[in-house]
């Protein structure tokens, strides 16, 4: 089963970070790649920039700057991997380290490349 | 084990240091002082320092540090004006924090008030480094390269003046003058530590850290506000030549000599997407167009591939519209990079009064009269540049170009 991990975080907390804060939390995300990586299990990997760089297009209005959902976390990038099942994709989760939130949830339907790099069409629709 | 205290600690300080400019601009509402609000969060930290180790870190820590301030800064003013709590109950203790709740308009309010027009630049921007961002009077005296104790009178006598001055939100007239005010500010701090970074003050670095940090807090207040957008940028564009402008040895590298792959690219995309972000909204402000000054020198891929006819004209526009010797200073330079020489020199003709004590007026002078081969008017514009030097590195720079010109001619 193909899963994503959503990530969450409060981006003005992210902007404030010191180097070690930094260095800790990206510390958490190369270990969870590697371990994933050595299994050829990892599809992609995204990073967004800040909300600040965003626009909306919302439905029958002109576009705006940025979401304006007055939050405290932000949608800040998400990981694309194989598990064989909920568990398992837990499990592999725990490698991450901790954010605001962490969603896990299945992938309904990808077209891409798989964790061996070559293309592939996922469709659990 | 250890570790995990460790890090426990960071988490801690960092939400403290997240948390600091709006919980004193919320606290500020409640106590319509500086120092009592200043003072509240102080111990509100210390608090905190206590409880979260154990407790963990609260779902808002920001709402916690205000609300437990507020009830330290209430308890404060009752014991001062002698007033016993009525039955010991305490009457903000049961009020919560309105979990959601935005303190936008505080923060806006406390930028306004540490960029007050009345006061000068030096006491806006020591303010805000010091309620905003919290540094300490000494760190923001090395910063300005004076004494503490000087730095500390300044602080106090901008204290006086605020407690002066109207807390209240401006009107919606006044309020674009002192948005401008606050971005200024914002873009002068920023210089203040760019144009001065030796990289021997680590504070300097600090100082751009700062701006940057108070430019994304501004933008997220005002998310639609296109200057805003483009001080952002700017600032990001600037910073992002920060790890090639100085040699091993601390020696200046200009723009022409830098190693580009040095350049920060994380940052120079970012800045690149809010600026088309703000540039969609048409009306270019002054922070657009020099927004998009930076950003053509940052898409060239080599220092020869620069663009200088657009440059110019960017200037030009720079210039109509916001006239000002430096800008026109910078628009000589353009013109002269263009290979307009004549151009340049008529531009800079009338500039020389005015900017008679800018190192950076004699130096492009400097370069003029070399292309037009005549180094000893070359070497004495940069002799009159290398007494305005403002750090030591860039008069070490200023001496070796006079070096070159007495070992060449």
């Amino acid at each position: 089963m193909l899963y994503s991990i959503l990530i969450y975080e409060s981006e003005a907390r992210v902007a404030d970070a010191n180097a070690a804060e930094q260095a800790r939390v990206m510390d958490g995300h190369h270990e969870f790649q590697a371990v994933l990586k050595q299994q050829n299990k990892l599809l992609n990997v995204v990073r967004l920039m800040p909300t600040s760089t965003a626009v909306t297009r919302p439905k029958d209005a002109p576009i705006i700057d940025g979401p304006f959902a007055e939050t405290k976390e932000q949608f800040v990038g998400f990981y694309m991997f194989e598990a064989d099942n909920l568990d398992e994709a837990i499990e592999l989760s725990k490698h991450l380290p901790d954010h605001e939130k962490l969603e896990i949830r299945p992938v309904m339907f990808y077209e891409g490349v798989d964790g061996n790099g070559s293309s592939t069409i996922i469709n659990n629709n | 084990m250890a570790m995990a205290v460790q890090q426990s600690s960071t988490t801690i300080e960092q939400a403290l240091t997240t948390a600091r400019p709006l919980a004193i601009a919320a606290l500020l509402r409640y106590f319509n002082d500086l120092d009592k609000a200043e003072d509240a969060f102080q111990e509100a930290c210390i608090r905190a320092l206590k409880n979260w180790p154990q407790k963990g870190l609260p779902k808002d820590p920001t709402a916690w540090l205000i609300f437990v301030g507020r009830n330290i800064g209430i308890d404060e003013i009752r014991k001062t004006s002698r007033l016993s709590s009525i039955d010991g109950q305490d009457f903000a203790a049961d009020e919560k924090p309105p979990e959601d709740y935005i303190y936008k308009d505080d923060l806006i309010r406390l930028l306004f008030l540490c960029c007050h027009p009345e006061l000068n630049f030096e006491q806006q921007l020591a303010l805000c480094l010091k309620i905003i961002v919290g540094l300490s009077v000494d760190e923001i005296a090395a910063a300005f390269l004076t004494k503490a104790g000087t730095m500390a009178q300044r602080i106090t006598r901008a204290k006086a003046k605020v407690a002066t001055l109207s807390h209240l939100t401006p009107t919606q007239q006044e309020r674009e003058t002192r948005i401008t005010h606050v971005r200024t500010a914002i873009y002068l701090l920023f210089n203040e530590g760019y144009a001065a970074n030796d990289g021997q003050n680590h504070i300097r670095q600090l100082e751009c850290r700062e701006a940057i940090r108070l430019a994304r807090l501004l933008l997220q207040m005002m998310p639609s506000d296109a200057e805003t957008m483009a001080l952002l940028a700017l600032c990001l564009l600037q910073n992002s030549r920060q790890n090639a402008r100085l040699s091993e040895t601390n020696e200046i590298i200009l723009l022409e000599q830098q190693d580009r792959k040095l350049w920060d690219k994380g940052q120079i995309a970012e800045a690149t997407a809010i600026l088309q972000k703000a540039i969609r909204q048409g009306n270019a402000g002054q922070m657009q167009i020099e927004a998009s000054i930076a950003a053509m020198h940052t898409e060239a891929t080599t220092y020869a591939q620069t663009n200088w006819q657009e440059i110019k004209a960017l200037y030009i526009i720079l210039a109509n519209k916001f006239p000002s010797p430096v800008i026109n200073l910078n628009l000589a330079a353009a013109t002269f990079k263009n290979n307009e020489t004549d151009k340049a020199l008529k531009t800079l003709a009338p500039l020389a009064d005015k900017l008679n004590t800018y190192p950076y007026y004699h130096g492009l002078l400097a370069e003029i009269h070399l292309k037009e081969n005549q180094p000893q008017k070359a070497k004495s514009a940069l002799e009159a540049a290398l007494k305005l030097a403002n750090s030591p590195a860039a008069a070490i720079h200023i001496r070796e170009k006079i070096d070159q010109i007495k070992n060449n001619f």
